[in-house]
């Protein structure tokens, strides 16, 4: 538990404090120089007792020098006393909480050269800041007021000098120092040292970190290929300093085909597949394996996990997040079953959750249910919201497979919906019929809209759990050998597809083909066209992805001999939707061109 | 708490080496710590046992500044440079943003915490850990093992 450690900490640096006053007062009272060497060897004991490294011994005696020597310093006797009996005080409520008069325990084993018992009397001391914070009732005061009372008692051996004040700062203000650091600079920090790294580990310090405004957006792109082998290596690009960088991913060696998506500052990989001859990229029939499993990476702690996996074997499925609201009915129960009903009835509504407020009664049924639950498809609806609303304050998200290629490379039709919470898959109803293959898909505002390579439009309503078609009044004419991309962005559903670009509507000889965006107008079921993308579409398998209101393009082909790959966005809440490059910089360098086909990319800000 | 003839309330603080401050109480403010302090009633001059002078004295005037902001007497941007350039020291960090975090963090004073932070941020988000080492005097605790799981970990940032 971090109050126990903090507990710790404080109460061995709290006697380091301890030492340094007690030597300075030795120096300021006894007033002779000769005393420091001496005092400067057995602080030195003392702290090498402590097991604080020696430099750390030399710069605190340094600073003791430098305090005897300089001018103005302690000159008021009675204000370094009473800040020494502060700061001894303190030590009471380190050890145990509550107003101790007396507990002279503490000092009496680390202040060997107590000048006086005065010191040891906390009420004596002259009303000070600490005080107001800290008296006996500090049960009622708020944990963290006080507990931050006694680390800044740590920083009283500090001086104003420059960079002595640096050797031991507080736990809390470095955590705001190093909750300020981009993530580049913020996975250097933790190599520095033991405290750092476990500092900037924490699920609290993450979180303080996702809730601050110090995240800058992300691009992971996957899938590169060199030498016909899947390298297993993420590129991520730091948007806002235009850098790149590898990352090399050992669980993804040899797998490709699968589809990414960002479910908060998490990356999952769903599906794919994997060759099972080991070296080739071939796509054979029968010399490939599908998979069902869902890997997650998380680059802000740099782990990865395995996730449940799908109830069917998917390449390239379709995803899409969503966020789950209370009015969603994916996860309530379908039908009730008579081996519920026991359940339910234990449960009793509303009231009997509030009688238990740690919910513990309800995780346990919740979990219960789960192990008894072999079709692992019903949720209990009030069992599920308040778990919900217990765990986070994040919104809930959860993620949408749709579709994708089967085992035999079949094109599937069905669906599931993954819930990051209980980590579980459930099936949906599959796609309209005759439908087609789905290419592509988005959310947007509660839908889960999908395309088919046949031009067909549908919706899955994530609320109410169903399918429907869409009837659109002219699909936009394009070119079949380029994939048509759908994303969403401020509730505006886009579709980028290839088409011949008309010159004052006459068909021209030298007309050329340009990638599009259109968007939906909801309310006539009508595709315009609002935006050309710029750079002629060479990629016929281009990646678009969303990241709050851009757009993030990644184009990859093989020009002048080599892959390239071309980065570009736009900014969606413009008036005029412009696509710009994002990064002069290659990434893929020496990928092969069937990269193309097999990378897929994710933005997150981290 | 003094209250002077004149409208404008003035508090007189003491930093730990002895030194009197007056400062108007709206400025004072700026500290959670303070706040509670006056609120509560507490005599002059309220004890700071834990900012010495030199960064008392810096801290005052940025309470003054940011105070002369709300009025309007001075920019957001005048106030910003003065924070950087004065303040903080940013262009030559050698220690005083931490002196002025620390006191801010005691102080309580989010805003002050807020520019200090990042400016030690800024300063270190370059360096290369063995730099970040000298700068914060911290020592390397880390066992061979131990160090080089968290390097294959966190080492793609280095690149």
């Amino acid at each position: 538990m971090a109050s126990v450690d903090t507990f710790k900490r404080s109460n061995s640096n709290c006697r380091t404090a301890l030492l340094c006053d007690d030597s300075r007062n030795a120096t300021e009272i006894s007033g002779i120089e000769g005393e420091i060497s001496k005092e400067e060897a057995s602080l030195g004991r003392d702290m090498e007792g402590l097991s604080v490294s020696k430099r750390l011994t030399k710069s605190v005696s340094e600073k003791l020098k430098k305090k005897k020597n300089g001018s103005g310093g302690y000159s008021n006797e009675e204000s370094l006393k009473s800040q020494s009996s502060s700061s001894r005080c303190l030590n009471l409520y380190v050890k145990g909480g509550g107003c101790r008069v007396g507990a002279c325990e503490v000092l009496e084993g680390s202040g060997k050269r107590l000048v006086s018992l005065e010191d040891c009397m906390p009420h004596r001391m002259v009303a000070g800041v600490e005080e107001t914070g800290v008296q006996c009732f500090s049960y009622s005061m708020p944990e963290r007021f006080w507990k931050k009372n006694v680390r800044k008692e740590k920083a009283v051996q500090q001086h104003p000098s420059s960079l002595a004040s640096e050797v031991s700062l507080p736990d809390d203000v470095l955590e705001m120092i190093l909750v300020r650091l981009p993530l580049a600079s913020l996975m250097i920090s933790r190599c520095v040292c033991k405290k750092w790294r476990d500092l900037t580990t924490t699920p609290q310090f993450i979180q303080f970190r996702s809730e601050g405004c110090h995240q800058s957006p992300w691009l992971f792109m996957f899938g590169i290929t060199r030498d016909g082998y899947h390298t297993g290596e993420m590129h991520a690009l730091d948007i806002s300093l235009d850098r790149w960088h590898r990352i090399s991913a050992d669980r993804l060696k040899g797998r490709f085909l699968f589809s990414v998506a960002g479910i908060g500052a998490d990356i999952y990989v769903v599906g794919g597949c994997s060759s099972v001859a080991h070296s080739t990229v071939s796509l054979e029939k029968g010399s490939f394996k599908t998979h069902k499993g869902v890997l997650v990476y998380s680059p802000l702690t740099g782990s990865w996990r395995k996730a449940a996996s799908m109830k069917s074997a998917r390449s390239r499925p379709v995803l899409g997040v969503f966020e789950v609201t209370a009015s969603c009915n994916i996860f309530r129960t379908r039908s009730d079953k008579h081996n519920r009903l026991p359940l339910k009835s234990r449960l009793g509504g509303v009231s009997d959750v509030y009688e238990d407020p740690h919910r513990f009664s309800i995780r346990r049924r919740l979990r219960d249910a789960f192990v008894e639950d072999d079709q692992s498809s019903e949720f209990l609806t009030e069992q599920y919201k308040f778990v919900g609303e217990d765990v986070t304050k994040l919104p809930k998200l959860a993620l949408i497979a749709v579709g994708g290629h089967g085992c035999l490379d079949e094109p599937l039709e069905s669906g599931e919906i993954y819930d990051p919470l209980t980590n579980k898959w459930i099936e949906i109803a599959g796609l309209p019929l005759d439908f087609g293959a789905v290419c592509s898909g988005a959310v947007c505002s509660r839908m889960f809209y999908v395309y088919s390579e046949t031009d067909k439009l549908a919706a899955y309503d994530l609320e109410r759990g169903f399918w429907f078609a869409i009837q659109t009044s002219q699909p936009p004419p394009r070119l079949r050998e380029y994939y048509p991309k759908f994303v969403s962005c401020q509730s505006r559903l886009f579709m980028l597809c290839v088409s011949w670009c008309e010159r004052d509507g006459r068909t021209n000889r030298s007309e050329r083909a340009v990638r599009k965006l259109f968007e939906l107008d909801f309310a006539l079921n009508k595709w315009a066209e609002v935006s050309r993308h710029p750079d002629a579409p060479m990629d016929w398998n281009p990646a678009f992805v969303v990241d709050q209101d851009r757009i993030y393009g990644l184009e990859m082909f093989k020009i002048f001999g080599q892959v390239l790959d071309f980065l570009t966005s736009c900014q969606v809440s413009d008036s005029e939707l412009k696509w710009s490059r994002i990064s002069r910089k290659h990434a893929a360098h020496e990928a092969d061109p069937s990269s193309c086909r097999m990378k897929s990319m994710v933005v997150l800000n981290l | 708490m003094e209250t002077s003839t004149c409208s404008k309330k003035i508090v007189q603080l003491r930093s730990s080496d002895g030194q009197l401050f007056e400062v108007d109480e709206e400025a004072a403010m700026s500290s959670e710590i303070l706040k509670n302090m006056i609120e509560m009633g507490m005599p002059s001059p309220l004890p700071l046992y834990e900012v010495d002078a030199t960064t008392l004295a810096m801290i005052v005037e940025s309470w003054n500044r940011r105070l002369q902001e709300k009025r309007g007497e001075i920019t957001e941007a005048e106030l910003e440079r003065w924070e950087e350039e004065e303040l903080l020291k940013s262009k030559e960090p050698d220690g005083d943003a931490i002196c002025v975090l620390l006191a801010a963090n005691y102080l309580e004073d989010e805003h002050l915490i807020d520019r200090a932070g990042e400016a030690i941020a800024h300063h270190i988000k370059d360096m290369t850990v063995e730099e970040v080492r000298d700068y914060f005097e911290i020592e390397n605790d880390f066992e061979r093992e131990e160090e080089e799981k968290v390097f294959q970990q966190n080492a793609w940032a280095f690149h």
